[in-house]
């Protein structure tokens, strides 16, 4: 029967790539459910923070799962791994090093676990699983700090190593990670999951290959690929030829005032393959902000909002790397998108949100509407770490803080939580305070925080956690939008900002009132401490006095919205409670500026203003100068153009202070006179 | 008919009512009538009468007939969101729990995805001041003002139920307590559920959520019980009526009704009580089973380890997740009427959009339409044949059908015949896919396990699934279509109840164990003395279990203990039965970890009457009388016809065959048999 099949269901065609590609759905989702059910770290079990795949020995993943895990990982290549291994059978492969793998890894704290799938003693594929490590060592409890400057900070690094030799496990492998950890045996049970999730894999492909042949199996891991990818180009090809550019900025770098800027050029080809050119988009920088993407052709983080915008768009695509094929990367070297040893990385996906960002602002431009416009741009992921109680104390996860998602021309944005991360679910109140000295006093909406528009954005979230414990240090880390906040659209407006205060327990009696805890992202808080975090609202899109009054009205009467923003902003009336239709079309009457393009909020705009041209010349310049001064010598241009005064720099002004830190930095005459232009 | 004790289980879908009957000498009998969903309940009344009149039942039996219910009409209830205008009342700062819900939304890469509306919209949430920490003390009193404000708010905007989940009151119910007691003494006109006795288990929100599914469908629920009664009592039936659960057992309604979440998903779950018990039958005692029940839109599949159902606290529906024990059971969107289409790139694709019962697919030729669907693959197949009624509906046509694949056949170059077989194909790969998802979840290694097929298209398609996930044996129960209502019918009495403890072994100390444990076998034997006292018993049992979890482990292990390990105080045995059961369920242990006792649990059986059921017709077997061309992968087969009511008891058939009965078709491919075994199931199994 088997050998019959086998003859009958050729690969490629119309019917048999869609049955391998169920089958192999099959394998991964199964992968996932081992690792959910054995992991051991609320990490994993709660916030769904790993990943399997199925991989072709060429690094492409060519089955991913749709519903489990986290979802911004599918496609990236990882033929630094699999075609970079001597394998053997048995062999399972771990690694956390970004800059071994060419940017397959991109933080410390994602182990990547490989296994090969052997059948009749030659390779099919490989099997991947990762898992978040909620600590690797490092500096900070849970390894990442914000203002870590060089991946040795962040904790213990593993290039491509066996951890298993033909089955065997070479315990000293596993004794230096543990060694090096906070968490040694909680690490080790999620590896237990994940290996036994690998077997698992190799044991269903064994089987298909029985039922199905080898040959034919191996074959339709290609033509899954192929067909993701046929049905991608449809996609994009709906994207208008021409090209659209958009510009997103990290406020600072941690270490100084200077935001830092990233930004894309998107051609649609017209073919339905489009390109990202990154040029333009600055330096790394001496934060752990530093995406390590290896210069890569595709990378599923610097695509994350067009790869969603394909699976939207085409009903019941088989999600795996055939996606990405159609999206080609152009990447400056040594930039924030695409750093070089040893920059640090760990809260790169911070980068990887505001690049997503970017994109949904470059495709605004190419079909308004059709995608969202920005999300508040943070997660915040919180931790309570008692470690220093030694074997008693742990880290604990309590809660990834985000904000509202932005609205598109057809629905309001998510409340509570970003598109980016929309995988992410939180530690439910009654589980952390039994696991962790804190009581947790809110969780809940900010009212008014939308950005308002024809459809609105999601609300923003504040989050309030007493500190019960000495002890207890808080871990923070992913902060940013403290002053640049979502942007709206066509006429839609920005959301609000981020941000955390901490109440003293003597401040509340007295009236010193609360403090701003800033950027940090270790912080040690005073027994009975309040600490609040909130992250903003979504960007609205359309003018919101075109939304309809009966939604604004729900919004008031959810307590959402404030009676006064619902008139000032939404041109709505509510009366004694209820909306006031004579009354409402009268305020709409009102003649007013009505903006159809976009809202970057004040301070953005702002900093546009005065260093609009600024930015533009100095982003052309730092690539005539050396990698390692570059971040440097752009902090330090600015810092010359703001002694000189207020702004807004003018080109003569950018270009004297361009000359004055290349000369100072032995930069060539004629360099500097192609700079000054 | 003789006086002998008789027995009734009915099950109330969508569409049909089925009802099974049974007396003490086991002849079951098999009833279908219309349902009648603008009057829950009245379509089991209907049939009642109709096996009154059709099987003469004497009336003092009739009298004391034991009887079931399970139904969908909480589940729809909840669905369609009909109910009474709810309010909440939660902690302070956590007006939004049903806002934010668990944060994640259901597609996290589709811009289109949003979470379910909540149950509870946030206008009609209030807050109220008060804490209590995580080891059940008090932090901050409980503000009577704010409950006072809060009760005569939401009456103000017009509600007349409203729950109350504080944080923490599965550990100490004091304040939720409180509430109920303030709003009462100032005479407030506000009905409350509070969520530590629906269900008293931690996570705000699931524990939320279950209240609130509670307070909603209970209006709808109590409609039904009350209109069941009545119309039982003018029927002159003393029994009072028994409901099945979600857990596969049964209460009486008279209990069920006080907290009818208990019954959410009784329909399904009874279909897998039924499997199990038909399993049993058929001598696969002890067994470890999947069963796959496929209709028209759907498929479910349950989970059945050593001979019983797989309960789980994590079932979810409509989104919302269940935290009470449930018979898990998932639904896979591949049924006989899911849509047959090309994607863009010329990939034929099967649903998840179904023609849904109106149209329905192409064959039954109810309407113009040529969607095709896959009903009308089968049929060009040759799996079904022209002519044939499924479950009752108009004889099937080909003409229909092979126009309507016509319409995917053309643009992919293929006959009709390629297609339908490409179809059945994609389908059954789609299920494979599925079904080793939701088998995964539940940590079962399908190769492992045996079958139950059921349903109206479960026989149909069981081998070609099984075949792809690795199971060698089938089991096709007698009546395949009522497997629900006996399941219902033969259920005993089962109820579910936690006891918080939430410490770690270490902090633990014998007497309060003991206390503890006397506490939850107090209210256990309280329930079961409720139960029984208008129904009779042939005996009950205790079974005590704890959920306990490794310091800092993410999830729980639910591991049977003995009474007398809890109530000595024997923590070696306590941490080594959880050592053992984490190694049993994960491979491995960690001996030198403390260890956490989340809570305490108590699953009551009162174990009810069973007479056995005996085949109908157990007639010596007649030959197949004729053959059908069945083309499947590529290949033409010339089955075997067979009736199902003609095969005597242990009849063999070889595949390729077909086997007919009134509301089922099984397929056996080649390389497989099927025989008939003297419980009258049909067990298929590869050879």
């Amino acid at each position: 029967m088997a050998n019959d099949i086998a003859a009958k269901t050729a690969a490629r065609d119309a019917i048999g790539v869609e049955i391998f590609a169920n089958l192999f759905k099959a394998v991964v989702d199964e992968m996932a459910w081992v690792v959910l059910r054995s992991s051991h770290t609320t990490f994993v079990k709660e916030t769904q923070d790993f990943g399997v795949a199925l991989v072709t020995p060429e690094g492409e993943m060519f089955a991913y799962p749709y519903g489990s895990g986290a979802t911004p990982l599918m496609g990236v290549a990882m033929d630094s791994v699999t075609q970079g291994i001597a394998w053997e059978e048995g062999d399972v492969v771990v690694t956390n090093d970004p800059y071994a793998t060419r940017g397959m890894v991109m933080h410390l704290n994602d182990i990547y676990v490989f296994r090969p799938v052997f059948v009749d003693g030659k390779l099919l594929c490989l099997a991947w699983t990762f898992i978040h490590c909620t600590d690797v060592g490092g500096y900070a409890p849970g390894s990442i700090d914000m203002q870590n400057s060089e991946v040795f900070q962040e904790g213990l690094r593993l290039r491509p190593v066996k951890l298993y030799r033909r089955g065997e496990l070479n315990e000293e492998v596993w004794n230096i990670f543990a060694d090096n950890c906070r968490i040694p045996s909680l690490n080790w049970g999620d590896m237990t999951a994940c290996v036994a999730a690998l077997a698992k894999a190799e044991t269903r492909l064994r089987r298909l290959a029985e039922r199905y042949g080898r040959d034919d199996v191996a074959q339709a891991m290609y033509a899954t690929l192929d067909r993701t990818e046929a049905l991608t180009r449809a996609v994009l090809a709906e994207i208008p030829q021409g090209s659209y550019t958009f510009t997103e900025y990290f406020e600072d770098d941690y270490i100084s005032d200077v935001p830092v800027r990233i930004v894309v050029k998107l051609t649609s080809r017209g073919d339905g393959t489009i390109e990202l050119d990154y040029t333009g988009s600055d330096p790394q920088v001496r934060a752990a902000l530093n995406l390590p993407t290896g210069g890569m052709n595709h990378h599923p983080f610097l695509a994350m909002s067009v790869v969603n915008y394909v699976v939207t768009k085409s009903e019941a695509i088989h999600i795996n790397a055939g996606i990405l094929r159609c999206i080609d990367l152009v990447l400056p070297e040594a930039s924030v998108v695409n750093a070089s040893f040893p920059a640090a990385c760990g809260m790169r996906f911070t980068t990887a949100m505001r690049a997503h960002d970017l994109l949904l602002g470059a495709l605004t431009r190419a079909m308004p509407g059709q995608v969202p416009v920005a999300g508040s741009g943070v997660l915040v992921v919180t931790y309570i770490s008692t470690s220093e109680l030694g074997g008693a104390g742990r880290v604990v996860v309590a809660n990834p803080v985000s904000g509202g998602s932005g609205a598109s021309g057809e629905r309001d944005g998510i409340s509570g939580t970003e598109m980016s991360v929309a995988f992410l679910r939180n530690v439910p109140v009654e589980v952390l305070e039994a696991e962790a000295p804190v009581v947790v006093r809110r969780f809940g909406l900010a009212p008014d925080s939308e950005g308002p528009g024809r459809f609105r954005g999601g609300f923003g979230v504040a989050y309030e956690l007493e500190i019960k414990h000495p002890s207890a240090v808080v871990v923070m880390r992913g902060k940013d939008r403290q002053r640049f906040c979502a942007w709206g659209a066509a006429g839609g407006g920005a959301g609000t900002t981020s941000g955390n205060i901490g109440t003293r327990p003597g401040a509340r009696l007295s009236s010193t009132g609360p403090h701003d805890i800033g950027k940090r992202t270790v912080y040690r808080a005073e027994l009975g401490e309040v600490i609040r975090l909130w992250g903003g609202g979504g960007g609205g899109f359309g003018d919101p006095f075109e939304r309809d009054p009966e939604l604004v009205a729900a919004d008031v009467a959810a307590g959402l919205v404030s009676p006064e923003r619902a008139r000032d902003v939404y041109g709505v009336a509510i009366t004694a409670g209820a909306l006031d239709t004579t009354a409402t079309a009268a305020l709409r009457r009102r003649p007013r500026n009505v903006g159809r393009d976009f809202d970057f909020g004040p301070a953005r705009s702002e900093w546009e203003r005065v260093h609009g041209l600024a930015a533009e010349r100095i982003a052309a310049w730092l690539p005539s100068l050396p990698v390692a001064v570059r971040r440097y010598a752009q902090a330090t241009v600015y810092r010359q153009l703001h002694e000189a005064g207020p702004g807004p720099y003018r080109a003569d002004a950018v270009a004297a202070a361009l000359a004055a830190v290349g000369a100072a930095l032995g930069q060539p005459e004629a360099a500097l006179q192609q700079a000054a232009q | 008919m003789t006086a002998q004790a008789c027995y009734l289980g009915t099950d109330v879908g969508g569409t049909f009512t089925d009802l099974v009957f049974y007396t003490a000498s086991g002849e079951l009998h098999c009833f279908k009538v219309p349902s009648t969903p603008a009057r829950p309940g009245a379509s089991i009344l209907e049939g009642i009468d109709e096996i009154k009149t059709a099987l003469g039942v004497d009336d003092a039996a009739w009298r004391e007939m034991v009887h079931t219910h399970s139904s969908t009409v909480a589940t729809n209830a909840l669905i369609e969101r009909k109910g009474a205008k709810i309010g909440m009342i939660v902690s302070s700062g956590f007006r939004d729990l049903f806002e934010l819900q668990r944060l994640a939304i259901p597609h996290p890469m589709r811009f289109d995805s949003r979470r379910p509306l909540p149950l509870i919209p946030r206008a009609l949430v209030r807050e109220v001041g008060g804490r209590i920490a995580a080891d059940g003390n008090e932090l901050d009193p409980l503000p009577e003002a704010d409950v006072i404000d809060a009760a005569q708010e939401l009456v103000a905007l017009g509600a007349e139920i409203a729950i109350v989940v504080l944080l923490h009151s599965y550990r100490n119910p004091a304040h939720e307590r409180a509430v109920r007691d303030i709003i009462e003494r100032h005479g407030v006109p506000l009905r409350l559920e509070l969520s530590s006795e629906v269900w008293a288990q931690a996570r705000e929100y699931e524990r939320g959520v279950l209240t609130a599914v509670n307070a909603s469908i209970r209006p709808i629920v109590e409609g039904y019980v009350e209109r069941l009664d009545r119309g039982l009592g003018e029927r002159a039936i003393r029994t009072p009526a028994r409901v099945a659960r979600s857990n596969g057992g049964a209460e009486l309604a008279a209990t069920m009704r006080q907290r009818p979440v208990v019954a959410l998903l009784s329909g399904p779950a009874a279909g897998v009580a039924g499997a199990a018990a038909a399993a049993a039958d058929a001598g696969w005692e002890m067994a470890d089973l999947m069963t796959l029940d496929v209709g028209g839109t759907s498929a479910d599949i349950g989970v059945i380890r050593g001979g019983r159902p797989v309960l789980s606290s994590e079932e979810h529906i409509a989104d919302f997740p269940l935290l009470i024990p449930t018979i898990a059971v998932s639904s896979i969107g591949a049924g006989g009427g899911s849509i047959l289409w090309l994607d863009p790139t010329g990939s034929l694709k099967v649903g998840p959009r179904s023609v849904g019962a109106d149209p329905g697919p192409a064959c039954y030729g109810t309407s113009g339409s040529r969607i095709p669907a896959l009903t009308d693959a089968f049929l060009v197949a040759g799996l079904l044949a022209p002519g044939q009624r499924l479950g009752g509906k108009l004889p099937l046509q080909m003409q229909p059908a092979r126009e309507a694949l016509e319409t995917l056949a053309g643009p992919l170059a293929m006959p009709v015949e390629t297609v339908a077989d490409g179809a059945i194909r994609v389908a059954n790969a789609l299920m494979a896919g599925e079904a080793s998802n939701v088998l995964a979840r539940r940590g079962v290694d399908a190769p492992r396990f045996r079958m139950v097929a059921f349903g109206g298209a479960g026989p149909l398609v069981a081998a070609l699934l099984a075949e792809e996930i690795g199971i060698d044996a089938i089991l096709i129960p007698p009546f395949p279509g009522g497997l629900s209502a006996l399941g219902a019918a033969r259920a005993d009495l089962e109820g579910d109840l936690v006891e918080p403890v939430y410490e770690r072994l270490g902090a633990l100390d014998q007497p309060g164990l003991a206390r503890v444990t006397a506490n939850l076998q107090a209210r256990a034997a309280a329930w079961i003395a409720e139960q029984t006292a208008a129904l009779t018993v042939t005996g009950t049992r205790v079974e005590l279990a704890a959920d306990m979890r490794y310091d800092g482990q993410g999830y729980d292990v639910t591991v049977p203990l003995d009474e007398t390990w809890l109530k000595s105080g024997d923590f070696a045995r306590l941490r080594a039965a959880f050592h053992a059961a984490h190694r049993a369920a994960y491979g491995h242990a960690n001996e030198t970890a403390e260890i956490w006792l989340k809570e305490l649990r108590a699953h009551i059986i009162g174990a009810t009457p069973k007479p056995r059921i005996i085949p109908l017709r157990s007639e010596a077997g007649t030959a197949s009388e004729a053959t059908r061309t069945v083309r499947l992968f590529g290949r033409e087969f010339s089955a075997g016809v067979h009736e199902r009511a003609a095969l005597g008891i242990d009849q063999r058939i070889a595949g390729p065959a077909i086997v007919n009965q009134m509301d089922t078709t099984t397929w056996i491919p080649e390389g497989w048999t099927a025989q008939v075994v003297p419980s009258g199931a049909l067990v298929l199994e590869r050879t």
